[in-house]
């Protein structure tokens, strides 16, 4: 058992660790049958106990954290490693025991969790059963909330997320609902603390709302066979006989060996089953889902049905493929290629490291460095060509940063403003071709963000193959927001060349990915999304998320470029980093690239954006004409991203797999490079 | 106690951070990763940076007086 979250000054009765009596005492209490029971007022020494149910991620958690603030106990349930949260409130004095349970989509189990959580409902009777359920899909949850109104469960419909729906442009009745229903209805948002008083005074006060519970009629021959079951089965079970024969006749082996392994119940139950046959399950299930549909449909109000508003308009514009790719060629171009390329590579980093490094501080660094520093190898350690202020300072603070907080401001805004899931769906059916489906945009998405993280991310995808392609892809095609940053700097000015360096890179993407689809032959996973609204970024939501993966970034780059100036230092006095420049000389050679760019690609086997830095330099001081620089860019964008990224690789997929990949990607890097340059040469492509 | 809560950029999922937590038990990078993932969609977003959260208070506090 372990303890979250509690605090010793608390009143020794009140510490969870010492009540494991008085919840046994609960789970045996009597319970009535419909509506609401209080059994406080029947006895009054007995603790009233809240079993919080629903689907997972309706905000079940949320509203128990509400309900209960510190005070939480979690435990496996006994004989899983299912958890199940438990606390205990004081409402006006009254102490009420709540149990926060595992996601659950119906009585009907199929996971170990939805398995606990009947468990608890059934065999642990609760005064006060909370059916939390997400009010922008009502239709997929009233069916639950039904069967536990046909079981006589003291079932209470919170239906949380209201302001969610509102922002949809979607209105509950609640009135209406509760009418149809026949239980206590209550509208929240849990998260915003938002109609919680309404669910504590139905705690409370159980009885102060109406309880006449509406059962869903089905059709002749099943009514007849549930009738027959009902009055077969044992009375004083916690469970209504109709709740209990519907189950039953839904071939429910746990319950069928405890409520009717034999008898006249068991008897009821086979000449149901054989009246009915085996599509029994399906018809229940369905009539009770239409007769949730018709409760939802009468329930929800659309603002606006018929008309398409602006965003709904602009989201349709994103989603279609028609418009959808022109669309994406205008965020590449204006979000990244200008405002990242132009702006944060040109002008950000001309006033930084032009203006203010190299014309202001590094003068001031090197020349006290120098004077305080009387040996000159180890002042270079500092300030020599590649020392820890002029080299590895200088790169993370004035020339990555500003290109990569550029970087991080568009991501930011193209995030709050809904676009991304729109992007998912508009390549859905362009995944599909290459072995993934839309859900694979998440990791690669999180890759041009950094993808040594979104390696981990591809543990969301469904299927085996899904991850293997989706690892190979990041790891082969898709910039990390530093290199991608600095390869767009690079190409700033040079428009062609960035046109031609997206296209050959979303080439090799494809390609890659379609012949990995080919050699590892299997279906894709169906991807299906609930679209946020489009709308217009929160400025206050954008600088958060921007300033925030300024500082985690910072914080992550800066050492590990002083400790590769370093590492640089200590090769250059061993004199291993002249052999290491020699021996990749023919590799640039072969590149077409002058013996300068030697030292960016050795920098690029470490880390990639460490790389593009070090051939941002080398174009700056005029060492690279518009086709060298196309070239090189590629081949750097080709390579491995960085250790971190080999390392979980290997962890995720295998040694074998990370070997294999970095055999595949550093010869393939320098194959498209060469091919490239031979291609440019002899079309003599005016770059 | 009032939970810290956030909105999943991709699915619009609204969760506590705890919630978001609880997502990551079996990620090797668990509390080193700086990132809140989304229980429902398993999209990342950064954790809010201490940073932030100063200026933040900075704000909230001026706002005050």
């Amino acid at each position: 058992m372990a303890v979250r979250q509690t605090q010793e000054a608390e009143a020794p009765g009140r510490n969870p660790l010492a009540r494991a009596g008085g919840w046994v005492a609960n789970t045996l209490r009597s319970a009535g049958r419909s509506g609401i029971r209080d059994e406080k007022a029947a006895d009054p020494g007995a603790r009233k106990r809240v079993l919080i149910v629903g689907s997972p991620n309706v905000g079940k958690s949320v509203l128990f954290n509400r309900l209960t603030g510190r005070y939480v106990v979690v435990s496996n349930y006994p004989g899983t490693t299912v958890e199940v949260s438990r606390s205990r409130v004081t409402l006006e004095g009254e102490e009420i025991d709540v149990v926060d349970t595992p996601g659950m989509y119906s009585l009907r189990p199929i996971s170990d969790e939805e398995r606990v959580g009947r468990r608890l409902l059934l065999n642990e009777p609760a005064d006060v059963v909370l059916h939390v359920v997400d009010a922008k899909n009502l239709t997929r949850m009233l069916p639950f909330t039904l069967q536990l109104i046909e079981c006589g469960l003291p079932v209470a419909l919170v239906v949380n997320m209201l302001d969610e729906a509102e922002r949809l442009g979607v209105s509950i009745d609640l009135g209406r609902l509760r009418d149809a229903l026949g239980i206590p209805v209550v509208g929240v948002s849990a998260l915003r603390n938002a109609g919680m008083d309404q669910v504590r005074a139905l705690i409370r006060s159980p009885r102060s709302m109406p309880t006449e519970p509406a059962p869903v009629s089905y059709d002749a021959a099943v009514e007849a066979a549930v009738g027959s079951i009902a009055r077969a089965l044992p009375k004083g079970d916690p469970i209504a006989p109709r709740g209990l024969a519907l189950l039953l006749l839904q071939d429910d082996p746990e319950l069928a060996q405890t409520r009717a392994a034999d008898g006249d119940a068991g008897r009821a139950l086979a000449a149901g089953r054989d009246a009915l046959g085996e599509g029994v399950e399906t018809a229940v299930a369905l009539r009770r889902h239409a007769a949730a549909r018709d409760l939802a449909e009468a329930a929800m109000h659309h603002a606006g049905s018929g008309k398409v508003g602006l965003a709904e308009r602009l989201s349709r514009l994103c989603t279609s493929p028609v418009t959808g790719v022109p669309v994406l060629a205008l965020v590449i171009w204006f979000g990244l290629y200008q405002f990242v390329g132009v702006f944060g590579g040109g002008t950000l980093v001309g006033l930084l490291e032009k203006g203010l490094f190299q014309g202001v501080i590094n003068p001031w660094v090197v020349a006290h460095v120098r004077q305080w520093v009387p040996w000159p190898w180890l002042a270079s350690l500092f300030v020599g060509d590649y020392g820890i202020w002029t080299l590895g300072v200088t790169y993370a603070v004035a020339l990555v940063f500003p290109i990569v907080g550029t970087f991080f401001l568009a991501f930011s805004v193209l995030e709050d403003s809904g676009y991304l899931p729109r992007l998912a769906m508009l390549v859905d059916r362009l995944f599909k071709s290459i072995g993934m489906s839309g859900k694979a945009v998440i990791p690669i998405v999180l890759g041009f963000g950094c993808d040594t993280m979104a390696t981990l991310v591809t543990r969301i995808l469904e299927t085996r193959r899904e991850r293997i392609i989706a690892t190979f892809l990041l790891s082969l095609a898709i910039p990390c927001s530093a290199q991608l940053g600095v390869m767009t700097a690079l190409l700033a000015g040079h428009s062609l060349a960035f046109g031609l360096w997206t296209g050959i890179m979303a080439g090799i993407f494809l390609l890659v990915g379609y012949l990995s689809a080919r050699l590892m032959p299997g279906e894709a996973a169906q991807f299906a999304i609930e679209l946020p609204p489009l709308r217009l970024p929160s400025p206050a939501n954008v600088a958060i998320k921007t300033l925030s993966r300024m500082h985690w970034y910072f914080l992550e780059v800066l050492p590990l470029f002083v400790i590769a100036s370093v590492g640089i230092w200590l090769a250059q006095m061993a004199g291993l980093f002249a052999v290491a420049i020699r021996a990749l000389q023919p590799v640039v050679h072969l590149l077409g690239l002058p013996s300068s760019s030697a030292e960016a690609f050795l920098f690029g086997f470490f880390r990639r954006d460490y790389g593009a830095a070090g051939l941002y330099r080398l174009h700056q001081s005029g060492g690279l004409d518009g086709r060298q620089l196309l070239v090189s860019v590629v081949a750097l964008t080709i390579f491995l991203p960085c250790v971190a990224q080999f390392l979980m690789v290997k962890k995720e997929r295998g040694a074998r797999a990370a070997l294999g990949m970095s055999a595949f990607i550093f010869p393939f890097a320098v194959g498209v490079g060469a091919l490239l340059n031979w291609l440019l040469t002899t079309l003599r492509v005016p770059l | 106690m009032t939970p810290l809560t956030t909105t999943c950029a991709f699915c619009g999922h609204s969760f506590t951070e705890e919630e978001g937590a609880t997502s990551c038990g079996a990620c090797a990078a668990f509390g080193g990763c700086r990132k809140v993932k989304c229980p429902s969609c398993g999209y990342e977003t950064p954790q809010t940076s201490p940073f932030v959260r100063w200026l933040m208070a900075l704000k909230a506090g001026r706002k005050a007086a």
